[in-house]
This record gives structure tokens, sequence and C-alpha cells, in this order.
């Protein structure tokens, strides 16, 4: 009776541990086989949303003083899988040597903020989705016209839903 | 008491392996991070040049066409910029200066000049530079309606590598007051050292073309082309100032907006072009970095 017990409390320790560790090695394979991958993957899809945006001209048409959200808006629906989100951030600045006066700001640009040789012109954000705390990919591009001598940089942040 | 022996080595076995198989994952995992981190690094350092490239590029009103024997250098006198007038070494620090404020503080963004390994482009390093001729097209300092072909004595001696150059100036603001004509020529017969064939072709706002019916030049002295406008005069120098110059084709374009195409026809194949500068990102935290000629982009 009293071997019995023992074997069997044995037999229930011995599965314990057995459990225990077949459970941590499996999280180390899971996770090692999701991780990097999935951040080489969102970090790719960042970088191609960008890319594409400058190369057609998208990112450029948002130079100008107004507007660029709807299209931004549209562009990120247009393109992102259906589980991904994206939030973009856009900045436009025009240039002015070592110090950009106001009325040059806002000769350029119609209106002005950090006026110190780069004038920033105008700033929005648009998202899809909201973004959680962990897992975000962000990709930054830079962009110009030298017609106009302004410069941009867009900041994307992608991730999976 | 055998039995037990036996049960307590297999238990011992198994939770071995299964320690075994954990670290081995373990390991292997790590090894997948560092496969990934560097993949995740390359492709950003890649992304970076490839945008730092492309804009920089695309901010000179500069194209170059090379084909076959051809070398063409499309160019504005001065640039159309906006705001303020810009050139080729004024417009690039602008970019760089952009980029410089802006990137961000984990990617280093240089540019080089051409054959320098650590020294910044400046406004006396950008020139487009013919190899291995050495011959340069580049404009004077801070001089936005003015640019320059320096041809090297050596590339005129006979077998000269350069067959003939052809100069095309298309005036968009303003139409000739007169026919264009040679101030100073000086003519010379070729195979001599000193001799360059340049076929010059004008146009102004009108569409009115005028073409130079001088074909061989004496480089070691000095030729002036004087174009006239009405209310400004344009010029084109070719040869050098004086003995002991640089033998240049100069043009200064006094007269609104002039689009310019210089072809240079070379007797070979085997030439090639430094454009503006090298480009260099570097990812700071892990050290890895790309740095190579824009001109490399399209190969």
């Amino acid at each position: 009776m009293t071997k019995g017990f023992i074997f069997t409390l044995d037999a229930a320790i011995a599965l314990f541990f057995a459990v225990a560790l077949t459970a941590a090695v499996s999280g180390f394979l899971l996770s090692s086989a999701a991780g990097p991958a999935a951040d080489v993957s969102l970090q790719q899809l960042a970088q191609d949303v960008l890319t594409v945006m400058d190369k057609n001209g998208t990112l450029k048409g948002m130079l100008p003083a107004e507007g660029g959200n709807t299209t931004a808006y549209a562009f990120l629906t247009s393109v992102l899988p259906a589980n991904a989100g994206a939030r973009i951030n856009v900045t436009v600045y025009a240039y002015r040597g070592d110090s950009c006066p106001s009325d040059y700001c806002s000769s350029v640009c119609g209106s002005c903020s950090s006026p110190t040789g780069f004038c920033a012109c105008k700033n929005f954000t648009v998202s899809v989705g909201s973004v959680p705390s962990s897992g975000v990919a962000v990709a930054r591009r830079f962009f110009t016209d030298s017609s106009t001598n302004k410069f941009g940089l867009a900041t994307i942040e992608v991730w999976w839903k | 008491m055998r039995r037990g022996v036996i049960f307590n080595l297999l238990a011992i076995a198994l939770f071995s392996a299964i320690l075994y198989a954990a670290f081995a994952m373990n390991a292997s995992r790590l090894q997948v991070f560092a496969r990934a981190t560097d993949l995740l690094v390359a492709g950003k350092v890649e992304y970076v040049w490839d945008d730092v490239t492309e804009d920089a590029t695309n901010s000179i009103s500069t194209g170059i066409v090379q084909e076959d024997y051809n070398l063409t250098v499309y160019d504005t006198l001065p640039p159309i910029c906006g705001q303020s007038i810009c050139n080729l070494a004024s417009l690039p620090l602008d970019y760089v200066y952009f980029v410089r404020n802006y990137s961000q503080p984990d990617m280093e963004v240089r540019f080089l000049a051409p054959g320098a390994n650590e020294t910044e482009i400046s406004n006396e390093t950008t020139a487009i530079v013919i190899h291995p001729f050495e011959m340069e097209y580049y404009y004077p300092q801070y001089a936005h309606n003015e640019m320059f072909l320096y041809i090297p004595d050596a590339v005129t001696v006979p077998p000269s590598p350069l067959n003939w150059i052809n100069l095309e100036l298309n005036f968009s603001d303003y139409n000739f007051s007169g026919s264009p004509s040679w101030g100073k020529y000086w003519s010379c017969t070729p195979p001599a050292a000193e001799c360059v064939a340049v076929n010059v072709t004008l146009r102004d706002a009108n569409g009115t073309r005028w073409s130079s019916s001088n074909y061989w030049f004496n480089t070691d002295k000095k030729s002036v082309l004087d174009i006239y406008f009405t209310g400004c005069t344009t010029n084109v120098n070719i040869g050098k100032q004086q003995a002991g110059d640089r033998k240049t084709i100069d043009v200064i374009n006094s007269c609104g907006n002039a689009k310019t195409a210089m072809t240079m026809n070379f007797n070979t194949l085997n030439y090639w072009v430094d454009f503006l500068a090298k480009i260099r990102v570097r990812d700071v935290n892990y050290n890895a970095s790309r740095a190579a000629l824009t001109t490399d982009l399209g190969k």
C-alpha cells in the first residue's frame, strides 16, 4: 500500500517535470520561429510602403502647404495587407541658411514653426488602426522637390493586427 | 532494488535529453535572432542609401547619359530652384544639411568626395569627372550661371581619345539681337596637338537656330563666341585664357535660363564617369555600412 503510493507520487512528480520542460521547450521553439521572421517582414513592409509612396510621387504631392492627409490615408488603406495597421507622420521643411526668418517661412510655407535653418511648413499624422505598445516596425524616408526647394520627412510605423 | 536503479537511470537519461534539447533550441534561437538582426540592419542600410542617393541625384538639374561612344551632360544655367538660385554645388549641400539634421540618430549618412574616404563633400569637390581622361565638368565656386569643361592637355594630343564635342544651348527667355559671332577665333589644322573639334548650336526663345561654321579650335588660345540678345550678352569661350591656364570650354549665361547639352564623342568605350560623390550610410550600433558612388545606382 505504502509502496504503491510512493510509486504513484514519483510518477506524478516526474510527469509534472516532463510537462513543464516540454512547455518551456515549446515556448522557445514558438518564439524563435515567429519573432525575428515577423520583425524582418514587418520592417520590409514599412520600407516597401514608403518606397512606393516616394517613387510613385505620392510623397512629393504632399509638399504643398495644404492637404496630404486624405491622400495618405487612401494610399495606406489601398496598399496595406488586411492584417496590418500603420501610422504615418509627414513633415515638410523649407531651407534658408543658418537662420530662417518667419517672414521667409510664411512666404514659402504659408505658416511656420521651428525657424532654425529649416522652417517646418506643415506636419500631419494619419493612422489606419490603433498603434500597439510593442511589435511596431519603423521606417523613415526623405523626399525633396528641387523646383520649390522643399524637403520632406515621412516616418511610418507598421504593425500586425 | 535493481529495478529502482534502472528506473532512476532512465529518469535521469530522459531528463538530460530534455535539458539538452532545451539548450540546443536556445542556441538555435539565438542564431536565428543574430541572422535576423543582420538581415534587418543590412536592409535598413541599403534602404537609407537608396533613399538618399535617389534624392541627391534628383535634387540637381543635371543629367548624364552615357551611350556607347557618346557622353552627354544635360544642364540648366542657372538651375531653376524656386525661391533661391541653386546649382550643382549648392543644392546638394542643402540636402546634406537636411539629412544631417533629420536622419535617424543610429544611421550616419555621409557625402564623400569622389575617390576620398572621409572628406565631406564641399563646393570645391563637386565635379563630374570622366575617367581615365580626367576631364572635368564643373562649376566655378558660387557662380550660378557658369560652367566649365576642363580638357587636360594630354587628351588632345594625337591619337586623341576625344573625337569631337557638340555643345547645344537653348535659351528660353531671350531672342537673338543680330547673329551670334566669333569675337575671336583661333583655328588649327588637325592632327595638331592643340586641336579640338567643337560644334556649337544655339536656339533662342523663338526657336531661331544658329550653328557655328567654325569647327576646329586651337585650344592653346581663347576663342570667344558672342551671343547678343536684346539687353544682354552671353559668351562661350573655348581654349586657354593664357599660356599656363587650364584648357576649358566655358559657358557664361547672363541672359535668363538656358538649357545646355554637351556631348563628347570618344574613340573608345573604355571610359567611365564619377558623378557628384560617394554616399556612405552606416548603422552606428552595428557598424554596418554601405559606401558607393551615386553612379552605381543603376548598375
